[in-house]
């Protein structure tokens, strides 16, 4: 203890203030990288993507085997689901010569639609977060490949997540599990489509909320994003999986499953900003 | 040991704690192997090293996961010269000795995170955090006195009694 002279001690505050003062500017995500960022990641990342890739290659050739317990149950799942989706079929051809007179009043009303998306940018992930506090991963585009901060990032499945800062060949994603990202949501619903906001938790699940207070949410809801705010219209986010009885919320509440797979990513694309406010 | 090793070995535990370790959670919780260099370097290889370390793992983690730049160099510099002045007074041959710094160095590092993000006013989750703590402190003591027993006996030359 004795060895931490005064001029230590004082070394130890003045570094110590500087962190903090970098931390408050570096807070909120940055549009832009620094060099030595770029460069550390270019030596940095092409490692962590071989790893990466070697590690999904060991799984994608362990999960079969494991997988093969589940299929018997799962195929009496499809069977069930199959025979849902035949009436289905049956309810959406009615629906569907409702759908082409509108799209003929569109066409007659000369009506463009705001959220036309032209461009997606496939990409793969490099690497995971090592923390146990939020969910955010790298991957393989940035700036140069044209993502820009804020820019959406989707799946087959759904939506992903937000970019949350771009480098020149990297991008920094926070998943819409991450507690810290809020997402506008609307109930796939054509009777009563309710509008809400929902932020992530650290169990998978992402906790929901309801703006219309006399909203009757239930289990199995379809949720897509509303397309106020960063997202763009239409993008499946989940189900609601559990309503939260809470009588002291004036807002419905809910737990909602997402559709995406967190677990097993696989390929991505990102949807450029500027892309979705043209 | 010379610094350029430190620098290779905290790169190396990096790229290893984002991919192959990051496969390895339990119940979503994952080994902070970074934490782990940074007590056995404090507490084995001395306070330059431990501190080489903790800047390296700490800003590799803050560039390209945090929120903020500093949080994480912040942490792991704290935990370092608080080794570092405990250094004289522990029995490095122990097991009772590094079970309990990763113990605690791991709790200090979840208190110190969560009051930055307080402070920052990045939301976090609450509802789950003693579970967490626990799971992580566990975690991380198991595969860190395997790791330090070996280094140990390796380096060092004698056991962990």
């Amino acid at each position: 203890m004795n060895e931490y002279s005064k001029w230590k001690q004082a070394l130890i505050l003045i570094t110590g203030f500087i962190l903090l003062v970098v931390m408050g500017i570096s807070i909120g995500g940055r549009s832009r990288i620094s060099f030595v960022e770029n460069l550390i990641s270019e030596v940095v990342f092409p490692v962590q993507k071989s790893v990466n890739q070697f590690n999904q290659g060991l799984k994608s050739g362990v999960e079969p085997y494991y997988k093969m317990f589940e299929a018997a149950q799962l195929n009496q799942k499809y069977e069930d689901q199959i025979s849902e989706m035949r009436q289905a079929i049956t309810n959406l051809t009615l629906t569907q010569a409702e759908l082409n007179e509108l799209r003929d009043l569109k066409k007659a009303l000369n009506y463009v639609s705001l959220n036309k998306i032209n461009q997606y940018i496939s990409c793969n992930i490099i690497s995971k977060d090592v923390g146990n506090w939020y969910k955010t991963f790298i991957i393989d585009i940035g700036s140069v490949e044209g993502v820009t901060k804020n820019s959406a990032v989707i799946n087959g499945d759904g939506l992903v997540g937000i970019v949350y800062e771009v480098g020149e060949h990297y991008a920094k994603v926070v998943t819409i599990v991450d507690n810290k990202t809020n997402v506008s949501f609307t109930s796939l619903s054509i009777s009563a489509p309710y509008d809400g906001q929902i932020t992530g938790n650290f169990d998978g699940l992402i906790k929901g909320q309801v703006f219309d207070t006399k909203a009757i949410m239930k289990k199995g809801d379809k949720l897509i994003t509303s397309g106020l705010g960063i997202f763009p219209k239409g993008i499946s986010i989940g189900e609601v999986a559990e309503i939260i009885n809470n009588k002291d919320d004036l807002l419905p509440e809910m737990k909602v499953k997402p559709t995406v797979d967190f677990s097993d990513l696989g390929k991505l694309m990102v949807i450029p900003k500027t892309e979705i406010t043209k | 040991m010379k610094w350029i090793y430190v620098v290779i070995l905290s790169i190396i535990n990096f790229i290893l704690q984002s991919t192959l370790f990051e496969a390895l959670r339990i119940n979503g919780v994952v080994f902070n192997t970074s934490l782990i260099l940074v007590v056995f370097m404090a507490l084995i290889f001395g306070n330059r090293n431990a501190l080489t370390a903790a800047v390296i793992s700490g800003l590799l983690q803050d560039f390209f996961y945090g929120w903020a730049i500093g949080v994480n160099v912040f942490i792991y510099v704290a935990i370092a010269i608080l080794i570092d002045m405990i250094d004289e007074s522990v029995f490095k041959d122990k097991s009772m000795t590094s079970f309990v710094l990763l113990i605690g160095s791991t709790f200090l590092y979840q208190i110190m995170f969560i009051g930055f993000m307080f402070i920052l006013r990045v939301p976090i989750q609450v509802s789950e955090l003693p579970l967490r703590f626990i799971i992580e402190a566990v975690m991380n003591t198991v595969l860190g006195l395997l790791i330090y027993k070996n280094i140990i006996r390796k380096l060092i030359g004698y056991e962990l009694r």
